[in-house]
């Protein structure tokens, strides 16, 4: 209630998505950690690790402001957390399946440049749903 | 009657587009040949053909293999039936390629092929001394026929069903797309109920699309569910407005269900549009219209085939915005008699 009178529920989206993007970054790192020291460093190995760490980056950002919005929709609803999974997985598979093949296509050594395609789609992908987020939001807001 | 000019051109259009799905009959091919690898020397092979005249069209009956783009002519031993044909040919130790396709002309039927149909083992590279001289019949009375294709044969006449079911899915979810962005930009009940129809709606057609797409696969690639980005978007989609469904379902306050149902819509057509129109155009699979059109390829249609194809498009469109009218209206009676809410 405090916060409904106090901050344009724009502002508020933004700052919630940014809570979570530094969330999943931190939590995508420390996996990316984590495969390093128990299944090798194949990324560092093939000389790829600058596209395999933008990957991992805009993947987070794109997971943080995507179910940043859809828990939001599924705090409106008296069912509350369970539902964002039910509403949240199926949402996240095509950035799931882009950050697989790109992913895929840098341990297969393709040139960065045939890969291009993907990470641009990924950003694309990623400025939308924080654009829709943000148009969206203040609707959800108003209670 | 006037004003339901379109329910009467939806039955016809349903009634020819479903009457002719089933009544052409395809054009002419060939199947298969008795066997898939040869050796040099000479080969005696059965080909079977698939709506052919053999029998009929004896005088005329040639058949050519191919190897790269050598012709080497073959005789014919016997002809067995309309579809089924022994042939006899040598093989030279020397071929450009190993793989083989194979020719058959007729009068009646044109030219028929078969591409990669032999292997050749033990061949050395080289080039073939005599050549064939080869007559392409382009001028062949086939008709009025779906077209023949490798592997798919008969189960061509789903396109009729299949496709349009994802046509009329996209038309009536984007009514419902349409329908929420209004009811974000002006609060009205009707504009929910608008939304909310359509969504169950475009469901319906949607497993309908499922269901007839899972069929063909079983058909043509062998399994009822392969591991394809169409595919899979198509059930994400499914997934994500059967989401929906719950989403309302989890809301009792009328208002906050419509503006939380109408955010969540807006988001999903975007993902929709995302899974299976963007998407599969790059990325690999089985499901035709890859790094294109994502539904089919356009040299897969002949004009037989659009001449049945597009009035069904149109005509499960209609049905599928005629259904939705008539739970538009139902729903509409029933927010009255419960709510006594002027629309």
């Amino acid at each position: 209630m405090y916060l409904y009178w106090n901050v344009a529920p724009g502002e508020f989206i933004l700052a919630k998505v940014i809570y979570n993007m530094g969330l999943m970054l931190l939590l995508g790192f420390l996996a990316f950690g984590a495969f390093v020291l128990f299944l090798g460093a194949a990324p560092f190995e093939s000389n790829m690790w600058v596209p395999y760490m933008l990957g991992i980056t805009l993947g987070s950002i794109g997971f943080a402001s995507l179910l940043t919005l859809v828990s939001g929709i599924a705090a409106q609803s008296e069912s509350g957390v369970g539902l964002t999974a039910v509403l949240g997985i199926p949402i996240v598979i095509p950035l799931i399946l882009l950050l697989n093949r790109y992913n895929e296509n840098i341990l297969l050594n393709v040139p960065f440049n045939d890969n291009l395609e993907n990470l641009g789609f990924l950003g694309v992908l990623t400025l939308g749903i924080l654009g829709l987020s943000y148009i969206l939001f203040p609707y959800l807001w108003r209670d | 009657m006037r004003q339901n000019w379109w329910k009467v051109l939806c039955i016809l259009l349903l009634v020819y587009t479903l009457g002719m799905t089933f009544y052409i009959r395809l054009n002419p091919g060939i199947i298969a040949v008795s066997e898939t690898t040869i050796q040099p020397g000479y080969n005696e092979l059965t080909l079977v053909g698939f709506n052919t005249h053999f029998e009929q069209e004896r005088e005329s009956l040639q058949i050519f293999i191919r190897s790269d783009s050598s012709f080497i002519c073959t005789d014919l031993i016997e002809v067995l039936e309309n579809d089924k044909v022994t042939f006899g040919f040598i093989t030279p130790s020397e071929l450009p390629s190993p793989s083989i396709d194979i020719f058959c002309n007729n009068d009646k039927d044109g030219t028929l092929f078969l591409g990669n149909a032999l292997f050749c083992e033990g061949i050395t590279k080289g080039a073939i001394l005599e050549d064939c001289e080869v007559v392409v019949k382009t001028d062949a009375q086939t008709g009025f026929g779906y077209p023949f294709q490798p592997r798919i044969f008969e189960s061509i006449r789903n396109l009729m069903l299949h496709v349009p079911m994802w046509f009329t899915m996209f038309i009536i979810l984007f009514i419902s797309f349409v329908s929420s962005i209004r009811y974000l930009s002006n609060p009205k009940k009707e504009w929910d109920l608008r939304a909310e129809t359509s969504v169950n709606v475009g469901l319906v057609f949607a497993f309908l699309g499922l269901i007839t797409g899972s069929v063909w696969a079983r058909f043509a690639w062998g399994a009822w569910w392969v591991n394809d980005p169409q595919l899979n978007g198509a059930l994400v989609t499914t997934l994500i407005y059967i989401g929906y469904i719950v989403l309302r379902a989890g809301i009792t306050d009328d208002q906050k269900q419509a503006r939380v149902a109408a955010v969540f819509n807006i988001f999903a057509y975007v993902i929709l549009f995302i899974l299976l129109m963007i998407l599969p155009r790059f990325s690999e699979g089985l499901h035709p219209g890859k790094g294109g059109n994502p539904g089919f390829n356009t040299y897969d249609l002949n004009s037989s085939l659009r001449a049945v194809f597009y009035p069904a498009v149109l005509g499960w469109i209609l049905l599928g915005y005629w259904i939705y009218h008539l739970h538009l209206r139902m729903n509409r009676l029933r927010n009255k008699l419960y709510y006594d809410e002027e629309l």
